[in-house]
């Protein structure tokens, strides 16, 4: 059974009665969890999480991959849910290890997440299939560094998205000056922030607008979200340096 | 508004013409701002790697119900055959009906509607009107549900494990009677249920352990008593 606090445990409770008392005998089962998800904070309703998978369509999970960023993580949840079985098609096809076969499925779901989310995914071939090619090749790269032993090659701090409307010339200025950037350093550097200024970054860094992470943490409005999300980022600043080229 | 204001501005923003090449001009003729701007470049970097981590460990908690894998055409022929050899040495060989068809009948004959409250809506009620109209899979949903906010409630365990029997999902429907068994109750079927489940699996080591349940329900005198008995003189 799931570890449950009692803070979920008593809105899980009230969400029931809510639920029933509004006469609920016609109500499908995904309707009940959808109403009964709402009244809670949605990261903690397993149940939900696992009913997801059962009740929620592929065009559903489509449109709650491109909807608003405070919503998507239910249908992340969804879509990791809907095709898990893959793992055991990586243990048992590539004989990668259940650890391995997790990350290299989890891997694929979140590049999926992002191209859907990009409008990078066209919808020419079922969701399945694109996920699978991708979950497939991401097992293949697995087997190919298990055999090989070699470590990954390094990767650009850079998202090359971020990139695409400046001229060479800044991509090539850019690109050397983040090649001297210590990533895991960075990374080290946002755990020293505090709560706070960490989850604010993060929620941006995912998509959030400053007006869904006022909301999120009680700011006043978006302008007093957007500052403070900008002092963690000088505090940041602060706190790193690049490395001497 | 000083240079990340301006960087964030500009990569948040809808990166115009015009406002690209005033940002691009900066790049190549200030090294600082340039080196603000890779800063923030890296820094975004470095967020989404620690975003993405972050969701890969909640991936981890989540836990199918059941693993929903589709069988291969090819399998289904091959069950489809085996089951059919399996049922006619069964019929060809078998007088007495098997431990598996007493359950099955009782299931059938007993079991295949609950009571529900006339008057009453809440989740009880809707979780037993699913299994009535035989949706087995939302029952068992309500009912877990259930459990998890009444966890010593013997009408949610009881349907519950009921649920999960009539799904063939063996185990939990045992643990849920196992923990039927266990509450305070002046007349408790989760013993005979138990029993119920296993005569049904019918794996190896069912059939013993399912009598002897059987045998308990009856010299306890436990619900379910009078059908333990007309069993236990068939096996």
């Amino acid at each position: 059974m799931p570890d449950l606090s009692a803070i979920w445990l008593e809105g899980f409770k009230e969400c029931c009665f809510f639920v029933a008392g509004t006469g609920t005998g016609e109500t499908d089962i995904k309707t009940i969890l959808w109403i009964e998800a709402d009244c809670l904070n949605l990261e903690y309703a397993p149940l939900y999480k696992r009913m997801s998978a059962k009740t929620v369509s592929d065009n559903e999970i489509l449109d709650g991959l491109r909807g608003p960023a405070p919503e998507r993580a239910t249908y992340e949840n969804a879509l990791y849910l809907r095709y898990a079985y893959f793992i055991d098609e990586g243990v048992r096809t590539f004989r990668l290890t259940r650890e391995d076969a997790f990350s290299c499925y989890s891997d694929a779901v979140i590049r999926v997440i992002e191209h859907v989310a990009g409008n990078v995914f066209e919808g020419r071939s079922s969701l399945k299939t694109y996920l699978y090619q991708i979950f497939h090749n991401k097992c293949v790269d697995q087997v190919r560094k298990n055999t090989t032993h070699k470590s990954e090659v390094h990767q650009s701090a850079i998202i090359p998205e971020m990139l695409t409307a400046l001229s060479d010339t800044s991509k090539s200025i850019l690109q050397r000056l983040a090649d001297r950037s210590d990533i895991e350093d960075l990374k080290r550097r946002l755990g020293e922030l505090g709560d706070a200024c960490r989850r604010m970054l993060l929620l941006s860094a995912d998509g959030w607008t400053d007006k869904q992470i006022a909301a999120e943490m009680n700011f006043k409005n978006a302008g007093v979200a957007k500052t403070s999300r900008l002092r963690c980022m000088e505090k940041l600043r602060r706190l790193y340096t690049f490395k001497s080229s | 508004m000083n240079s990340l204001e301006y960087i964030d501005d500009y990569f948040k923003g809808a990166q115009v013409p015009e406002a690209t090449k005033e940002f691009e001009q900066k790049i190549e003729s200030d090294p600082a701002f340039a080196e603000e701007v890779a800063f923030y470049l890296a820094a975004a970097g470095a967020l989404k790697q620690q975003a993405d981590a972050e969701r890969k460990e909640r991936f981890r908690t989540l836990q199918p119900v059941t693993v929903i894998r589709p069988m291969r055409r090819w399998h289904i022929a091959s069950a489809a055959a085996v089951l059919v050899v399996a049922v006619s040495a069964f019929l060809l060989f078998n007088g007495q009906p098997g431990m598996q068809q007493l359950a099955t009948s009782y299931m059938e004959d007993e079991l295949s509607v609950v009571g529900v409250t006339m008057g009453r809506s809440d989740s009880l009620q809707s979780a037993r009107q699913y299994y009535n109209e035989k949706k087995f899979a939302q029952s068992l949903a309500v009912s877990e549900a259930l459990v998890l906010a009444y966890p010593q409630s013997e009408d949610a365990l009881k349907n519950a494990g009921l649920s999960a029997l009539q799904l063939q999902q063996y185990d939990k429907a045992l643990q849920y009677f196992s923990r039927l068994e266990q509450q305070p109750l002046r007349v408790n079927p989760g013993k005979f249920y138990r029993a119920l489940t296993l005569m049904k699996r019918n794996d190896p080591g069912d059939e013993d352990a399912a009598k002897a349940l059987l045998q308990q329900v009856v010299a306890q005198n436990l619900d379910g008593k009078a059908q333990a008995s007309k069993w236990l003189d068939k096996m």
